[in-house]
């Protein structure tokens, strides 16, 4: 029990909280976050008035998907740069030494600022809930769509922060930290769907009706709007008749909780000062 | 209370400390000087647990740095030379973030802040944010932030680097009190005479070598060495200077207007008749008086020597 209170309360995090909450900067984040999803939503439902009807359950579920696809390419914009800065900024701001010399492990700073940057991400993600009421007036939205959504949406925050701490920890400058890891972030994003288009173009007439390759499940695993798109739709691009070795959606859940953790390995690794210290041999010497 | 052995750390190959060997004592306070890349920042930042020594030991209170770092840092309160505060938190909250770090219990924290504000000057700004404080004030505020867990060793990395003298001195007394308190103080500084008023003992590295170290009282004034007396006279320098060469303890003399630089190795007997001999035939003796080494004077002898050799 103490030490789930340690752990909640926690210097850095409740430092990092307090501090994002009196920066200016921060409503206007949330102010533009809501702002962008809300006006696409809703220009969309005004410009489509006539095909878009409530109680029509294929227009609902159209525009949760839109949402959801909606949500997946804002958070890539923002969380980079929520988390790119955390260790370099400190570094920066020279109080990372400062830092380093107190009782907090390098593994409780890294996990704390994630931590703290990751509850930024879920109140633009919970303040964003009113525009979910407006898309579930139309129905026809399946309980399980919502929570595979909020299940991949979580472990893409987890990835995409976890990436952050990692760049912020190994490069010296936030700058360099924040293009790296925007630009993987467009890699994993665009680079893996143009990727794909090559593949199957330069493949296709290998490709047998029945059976997709290997590298198409994984490239479908490891891209964000896809696997989410076929975690929820499974007969995109008629799919549905072909045997998936490695279902895409699972697999990136997966995958990516595994880069995560590693990320974050990474992370605490260098952000130690004496790195791979893993056993103690010396004594107390007597001075 | 520290204790460094055959301390080395390279960069690239670049030796930055290079066979240190040091002691210092607990309750003393140790002035660490060398010029600019000399490797003292980088001797602190091992004795911190901020960087691993390519090789050789160093201990804090008897705990290796390297293998039981948790330990040295609930030992030491560190103070780098470029340090920067928290935007958007107060003074207060800046101590109870570090005091926290400490795991130290909220209201404990508290108390403890309150007192360390009022040593160093600071009660009065405690809701003030931290950025908005000046440097000096800073300053003080990184040495109260440095105190919060009760360190017994500090480990201060030219603290008054940037100070106007109004906020040097305030620091410098400050200090004061922290050493009759009986903290173990190492402090590297550029301001030479400050670290003579304020250590017990200093230590000169040059080249990531320590060129010499010792009680500051015993570089000042060398032991088993002839001293240096000036002898100013009114007139008749000439005539002094010929009776002052008779004396057997008199090495040399040098002579600059009315002032002769004598250098003797008698003791004080000896001294008090070289006076009687001046006086008696008739010479106009103005003053004599022992001219003592400053700090800054044994830096730039011993780092020459070093240089030259």
């Amino acid at each position: 029990m103490k030490r789930w209170f340690t752990f909640w309360t926690n210097p850095i995090l409740m430092k990092e909280l307090q501090m994002r909450m009196r920066t200016k900067r921060t409503p206007w984040i949330i102010f533009a976050y809501l702002g962008i999803m809300g006006g696409i939503v809703l220009s969309v439902l005004s410009l489509y008035e006539d095909n878009i009807n409530l109680g029509h359950t294929d227009s609902g579920s159209m525009l949760f998907l839109l949402l959801a696809f909606l949500q997946l390419l804002l958070m890539s914009f923002v969380l980079p740069g929520v988390t790119s800065g955390l260790i370099s900024g400190e570094r920066e701001r020279q109080t990372l030494d400062i830092l380093l010399t107190t009782s907090l492990s390098s593994r409780q700073i890294v996990f704390s600022k994630w931590l703290a940057s990751l509850s930024f991400i879920l109140l633009l993600f919970i303040s964003s809930f009113p525009i979910y009421v407006i898309v579930f007036l139309y129905g026809g939205i399946p309980t399980d769509y919502l929570w595979k959504v909020i299940l991949h949406f979580l472990v893409t925050i987890i990835f995409m922060g976890s990436l952050g701490m990692f760049c912020s920890a190994f490069f010296k400058r936030t700058g360099i930290a924040t293009v790296v890891t925007y630009v993987t972030v467009a890699v994993i994003g665009i680079g893996l769907l143009i990727l794909l288009y090559l593949l199957v173009l330069f493949q296709e007439p290998n490709l047998h009706k029945d059976e997709i390759p290997i590298w198409i499940e994984i490239i479908c695993g490891l891209h964000p709007v896809i696997s989410l798109y076929l975690g929820l739709v499974p007969n995109m691009f008629d799919l549905n008749d072909f045997i998936w070795k490695i279902h895409p959606y699972p697999f990136y859940l997966l995958i990516y909780v595994v880069f995560s953790v590693l990320l974050l390995f990474g992370a605490t690794y260098y952000l130690s000062p004496v790195r791979f210290r893993l056993w103690k041999t010396a004594k107390k010497k007597q001075i | 209370m520290i204790q460094i052995e055959n301390l080395c750390k390279t960069y690239q190959q670049v030796p930055a400390v290079n066979n240190l060997n040091l002691q210092i004592e607990p309750g003393s306070v140790f002035g660490f000087i060398g010029p600019n890349g000399s490797g003292k920042t980088t001797t602190m930042q091992i004795l911190a647990t901020l960087l691993k020594p390519s090789s050789g030991k160093a201990w804090v209170g008897g705990y290796d740095v390297q293998t039981e770092a948790e330990e040295v840092r609930r030992m030491i309160g560190y103070m780098p030379d470029f340090f920067g505060v928290y935007d958007y938190l107060t003074v207060m909250e800046y101590m109870e973030f570090y005091g926290a770090c400490y795991q130290i219990e909220p209201s404990q924290s508290r108390k403890v802040a309150k007192e360390l504000l009022e040593l160093v000057k600071l009660s009065e700004k405690q809701n003030h944010y931290v950025d908005e404080l000046s440097r000096g004030m800073q300053q003080r505020l990184g040495l109260a932030r440095c105190l919060i867990h009760d360190p017994k060793v500090l480990i201060l990395d030219e603290p008054a680097s940037g100070l106007d003298p109004r906020a040097r001195i305030e620091f410098r007394e400050i200090l004061k009190k922290l050493q009759q308190m009986g903290k173990t103080i190492m402090i590297s500084s550029h301001i030479l005479p400050e670290l003579a008023d304020l250590c017990d003992t200093i230590g000169v590295i040059e080249a990531g070598k320590l060129v010499t170290s010792g009680a500051v009282s015993d570089m000042l004034v060398p032991k088993n060495q002839a001293r240096t007396l000036e002898v100013h006279v009114l007139e008749e320098v000439k005539e002094a200077e010929e009776l002052l060469q008779q004396s057997e303890y008199v090495q040399s003399i040098r002579v600059e207007k009315n002032c002769l630089y004598v250098k003797f190795t008698g003791d004080s007997t000896k001294q008090v008749q070289l006076v009687q001999q001046l006086a008696k035939a008739n010479v106009p003796v103005l003053q004599i008086f022992e001219s003592k080494l400053n700090i800054e004077d044994v830096f730039m002898k011993v780092t020459d020597k070093e240089g030259n050799s």
